[in-house]
């Protein structure tokens, strides 16, 4: 398995890794010489050893800690920066599958934070152990280091042999766990519709029958993993069994060793095995976390939006020479010439799916059109959406957007005939708007929509449907506001009502791929 | 908790006694393996290490099978658990009024769930089995010395009850802080990525990643500060570790120096069993917090449900709003007339709609409109309990035969707005209900599916619609203008066009667009 770190980093790892275990041998050494003594009776000096031992055990508690501190930190630090190039992919097109974004974040990066922050490290520290432990045997008693070595590879050949039996199958049963689980989940989400319809029994009965198959299957999956485990632990018991009768052997029989070599020797063997386990282990868990990592990737490599295609242009508002658009693989427009001038108000209607919104867009520059050249007159561009959707903010700050003054806030609220409706709220201009809980009508929302813009108004504006909510009175005082703006200011607009168009200076329609002059 | 485990609770008992035996029995390899290095040095017959070896081995064998059995026993259990507590879950979040829709509701569950599953494989049990086999080192240390009882007591002791105490409170603190940073990294998220085109325009799209990554920094300072956590526990254990090591050379290496190998290698054994129970342990408060949560949080506000429909004076607001969202609404509904709620975007049209719906036990279609990751049959039918006939033919009548009955969907992102609708609309002329809810049936429809889905709701006897779409207004008996959350208008459709006032303004506009 590949793993994703610098080669840098794997270095220092590797370089801590094995000053934190030459430690721990270190203080394996001092721990059985001194139990030599106590055991042989020998005299030493008992002070100076035990300090050798608290120093290097210290020294093994403050290596190995740090590591782990050090490595986490590492791994977060990794996990935030994948969070950030996930945020820098959310643009226009992420409203569409906003919860794949938000998943993305907050639950399948999470899922992998594991990876970064305890696999790589773990793996990198074992191999180190298993390497250093099987280097010092060799120096304190070859024999028992042969007997490692030897029945060493049983345990990931045991992994090779079972992993590939289970695999496919313990993936799929993940996998099934997933999706009954999501099934769960989506029932709660969707539990109104089962009340609604009354089907609370059979959608009750499907939950505990697919959970009742999953533990049959999953037992019977799981029998095979833990019967591995069983196997494993046979393995290593087995090579401890024979390290020990090897070690009793040579002291009883041949008398060739002494008793710090033979505790030395059982202190290390254990922890040999145990590293080797901790591999096995860990590579599953990796394993499974690659597969959060695939769909953090997935929505990483998903093509970002070009926001940098347009050009200037002093003489017209918006110029397109042989501009095509394209939605996903369909062609709303094709190569087509259009001028929109500086001043007056540009109306755009057609019915709709014509693209109209995408023409909007492409404007904005927020939809790069597939082939031709699209200039406009100044990128600073005011917007006026056919949305009611609104970030936690104030009516004060939604309108200032951090620069006009209260003053100048009343004035337009006042212009647009705001004030009165405002005032009778609590805070009045500084009332929160909070979406799905806005205090205000919808020809009230469309209206504090234009305030905002129309406060300090660009050169451009560009308008979804700026009076669809509105009655006669207000829909005649936005239209007489608007008459106003176009004498120096461009108003691009996508209508859908006739009263408009008698202050529209030009009229497109759009469809059939084309944009076309309209009636007056 | 444990009602959840009816039938597994004697799984839960062996488990706990073959994870006793088998921590035991490790402890055991390891304090033989010492004695016998030491006894070998003072020409001890050669049968007698043949046979500590033998046992060692014995030990082992003992010891994966117990551990096996115990890993089955346990993981059965929960499952099984995990199981009848999502059961449960489900059933009492169907009689309760709880909005669960945010995505943000679905990650915490998720959350929960994950960590309820670790529950009793994890925190419980592991503390169960520890606890006993520091129990039973205890006892059987007296053999030896009264001392090392004392030093064994005096280690579980701090290991087993204060450090998962006092870490318990710091856990319970960061998983509060950490649950408020998620919520917040939501919210921001989600707005960022529905307001996005508005902050484009505006250009705040850079201070709003900014705000973002700003949030996402809390939670990288609260994971590290969790893993600062642990390796506070793990030194104070490797410390208090160090300390038993060296309390027992010096306590014991005249007195009975034989045994000290042994008493050192059990102790680190011992140890090697508890530090790893010490971290989960202290988070036993805060899980338990999560599975009272999912056992018992909801509460049922659920209304009988009637076949009348009318209002009379209701006044509404979400909870924890300060706005009444619905103001003295009276609306009176008999059975076989036909009523349209009009009104413009945010007036509650779909909070008045989804009062009615709560009441109700008509056929509905509520605004938000809810589909299962499983077959279009089973979507169609909810899982069986609406009878399937002539399912394909209705497919085929709302142009959706591009959709095969057994295809598997998935609830999100998988099905276009128009095609929810009418995959919904089938589900309702399955369900045969004489009375329909419906929260504007026809948006994202083309004009001729529009029609189409009209006339099959004109079928229908009674009906309360909320529609922006005045195609068919003049086709309903009754008709209600709301604005603000007020009824404004309200009368028979005839007598309301008739003269001039909001339906019939509206009504012109509708006809003058293009």
């Amino acid at each position: 398995m590949k793993i994703n770190l610098d080669k840098k980093y794997v270095l220092l790892y590797v370089v801590i890794a094995t000053v934190s275990v030459c430690f721990y041998i270190a203080f394996g050494h001092y721990l059985s010489l001194i139990l030599e003594a106590i055991v042989m009776g020998e005299t030493i000096n008992f002070t100076q050893s035990l300090i050798y031992i608290a120093v290097f055990f210290i020294l093994f508690i403050i290596t190995d800690k740090l590591y782990k501190l050090y490595t986490t930190m590492k791994g977060n630090q990794r996990i935030e920066s994948i969070a950030n190039s996930l945020i820098s992919k959310i643009d226009v097109k992420s409203r569409r599958d906003s919860e794949t974004m938000i998943n993305s974040i907050m639950v399948h990066l999470e899922s992998y934070r594991s990876y970064e922050t305890v696999f790589v490290p773990t793996i990198l520290k074992t191999t180190v152990k298993v390497v250093l432990i099987i280097g010092a045997l060799f120096f304190i008693d070859a024999y028992a280091a042969l007997i490692l070595l030897f029945t060493a590879p049983f345990i990931p050949l045991y992994y090779v042999l079972v992993g590939l039996q289970t695999r496919d199958e313990s993936m799929r049963q993940a996998t099934r766990f997933d999706n009954i689980g999501t099934l769960f989940l989506n029932l709660i989400r969707g539990k109104d519709t089962v009340k609604n319809t009354q089907s609370e029994q059979s959608v009750t009965k499907r939950l505990e029958s697919d959970n009742e198959g999953f533990v049959k299957e999953t037992m019977h999956i799981l029998k095979y993993a833990f019967q591995s485990t069983m196997m494993l632990e046979f393995i290593t018991i087995l090579g401890i069994g024979l390290v020990a009768l090897e070690v009793a052997l040579r002291i009883i029989i041949f008398q060739s060793i002494d008793f710090y070599t033979a505790f030395f020797v059982l202190l290390l063997a254990p922890e040999f095995y145990n590293a080797l386990k901790v591999l096995g282990t860990e590579f599953h868990n990796g394993k499974l976390a690659m597969g959060s990592y695939d769909r953090v990737l997935s929505v990483l490599n998903q093509e970002s939006i070009n926001t940098h295609y347009r050009q200037t242009t002093a003489g017209y508002a918006v110029l397109a020479e042989q501009v095509q658009l394209n939605h996903g693989d369909k062609t709303v427009l094709d190569p087509t010439d259009f001028a929109f001038n500086k001043t007056g108000l540009t109306a755009i209607t057609g019915e709709s799916g014509t693209g109209k919104s995408t023409l909007l867009r492409s404007i904005l520059g927020l939809h790069e059109p597939s082939q031709g050249k699209l200039s406009v007159y100044t990128e600073d561009i005011g917007y006026v959406s056919d949305q009611v959707y609104f970030s936690d903010t104030t009516i004060y700050d939604y309108i200032a957007k951090g620069q006009a003054s209260e003053e100048k806030v009343l004035e337009i609220l006042e212009k647009l005939r705001l004030s009165d409706s405002i005032d009778n709220l609590e805070s009045g201009i500084h009332t929160p708007i909070v979406n799905h809980n806005i205090p205000l009508s919808g020809g009230e929302i469309v209206r504090l929509k234009m305030a905002r813009v129309l406060i300090d108004p660009p050169a451009i504006i560009v308008m979804d449907e700026p009076t669809e909510f509105l009655d006669a009175t207000t829909e005649q005082l936005v239209m007489d506001h608007l008459n106003q703006l176009k004498k120096q200011h461009a108003i691009i607009a996508v209508i859908h009502r006739r009263q408009l168009l008698k202050i529209a200076d030009e009229h497109y329609v759009m469809g059939e791929r084309s944009l076309k002059r309209g009636e007056r | 908790m444990m009602m959840f485990l009816k039938g597994e609770k004697i799984h839960v008992f062996y488990s706990i006694v073959l994870g006793v035996i088998g921590g035991l029995v490790g402890t055991a390899i390891f304090g033989l393996s010492g004695y016998m290095i030491a006894l070998s040095f003072f020409e001890p017959p050669f049968f007698l290490i043949i046979l500590i070896i033998a046992v060692i081995k014995m030990f082992g064998l003992t010891k994966g099978t117990t551990k096996y059995l115990e890993r089955l026993l346990s993981h059965d259990a929960t499952f099984k658990m995990i199981g009848r507590l999502r059961a449960a879950y489900f059933k009492r979040s169907v009689e309760s009024n709880q909005d669960t829709h945010s995505v943000r509701y679905i990650q915490k569950l998720t959350t929960y769930f994950n960590e309820i599953e670790d529950y009793y494989v994890r925190i419980i049990y592991p503390y169960i089995v520890a606890v006993f086999i520091a129990l039973i080192l205890t006892v059987l240390s007296l053999i030896v010395d009264p001392i090392l009882l004392m030093i064994i007591l005096g280690v579980s002791f701090l290991l087993l009850v204060i450090m998962p105490l006092i870490i318990s409170r710091i856990s319970r603190v960061s998983n509060d802080r950490r649950l408020d940073s998620e919520d917040r990294l939501f919210s921001r998220l989600y707005h960022y990525i529905f307001d996005y085109v508005n902050l484009y325009t505006v250009n705040e799209t850079e201070q709003t990643k900014d705000n973002l990554r700003a949030t996402y920094k809390e939670i990288t300072a609260n994971e590290n500060k969790e893993s600062q956590v642990d390796v506070v526990i793990e030194v104070m254990s490797l410390l208090i570790q160090l300390a038993a090591i060296i309390g027992v050379i010096l306590l014991f290496k005249d007195e009975s120096p034989l045994l000290v190998p042994m008493i050192i290698l059990v102790l680190m054994s011992f140890f090697e069993l508890i530090i790893p129970v010490i971290k989960p342990a202290s988070k036993y408060g805060a899980v338990k917090d999560r599975v009272n949560a999912v056992t018992t949080e909801q509460v049922n506000i659920e209304r009988e449900r009637s076949d009348d429909l009318s209002l009379s004076q209701l006044t509404f607001r979400y909870p924890e709003t300060k706005r009444d969202v619905l103001k003295d609404i009276s609306l009176e509904i008999n059975e076989g007339e036909q009523h349209v709620i009009i009104g413009s975007s945010g007036s509650g049209k779909t909070t008045l709609l989804n009062q009615l719906i709560k009441k109700s036990s008509a056929g509905v279609m509520p605004q938000h409109l809810d589909f299962y990751n499983a077959t279009v049959e089973e979507n169609l039918t909810m899982f069986g309990a609406l009878d399937k006939i002539n399912a394909i033919e209705q497919l085929r009548e709302y142009e959706l035969n591009h959709f095969a009955l057994n295809e598997y969907i998935t609830s999100n992102e998988y099905l276009s707005l128009g095609e929810k609708k009418r995959m919904h609309l089938i589900r309702l002329i399955l369900e045969d209900k004489s009375t329909w809810i419906l929260d504007e049936p026809t948006a994202s429809l083309n004009t001729r599916l529009r029609d189409k889905v009209w006339k099959t709701i004109f079928n229908k006897d009674t009906l309360i619609v909320a529609t922006h779409d005045l195609s068919h207004l003049e086709s309903f008996d009754f008709v209600h203008y709301l604005e603000n959350g007020k009824i404004i208008e309200s009368g028979s459709v005839d007598t309301v066009l008739s003269h001039s006032g909001p339906t019939r303004e509206a009504y012109d506009r509708y006809k003058d667009s293009l």
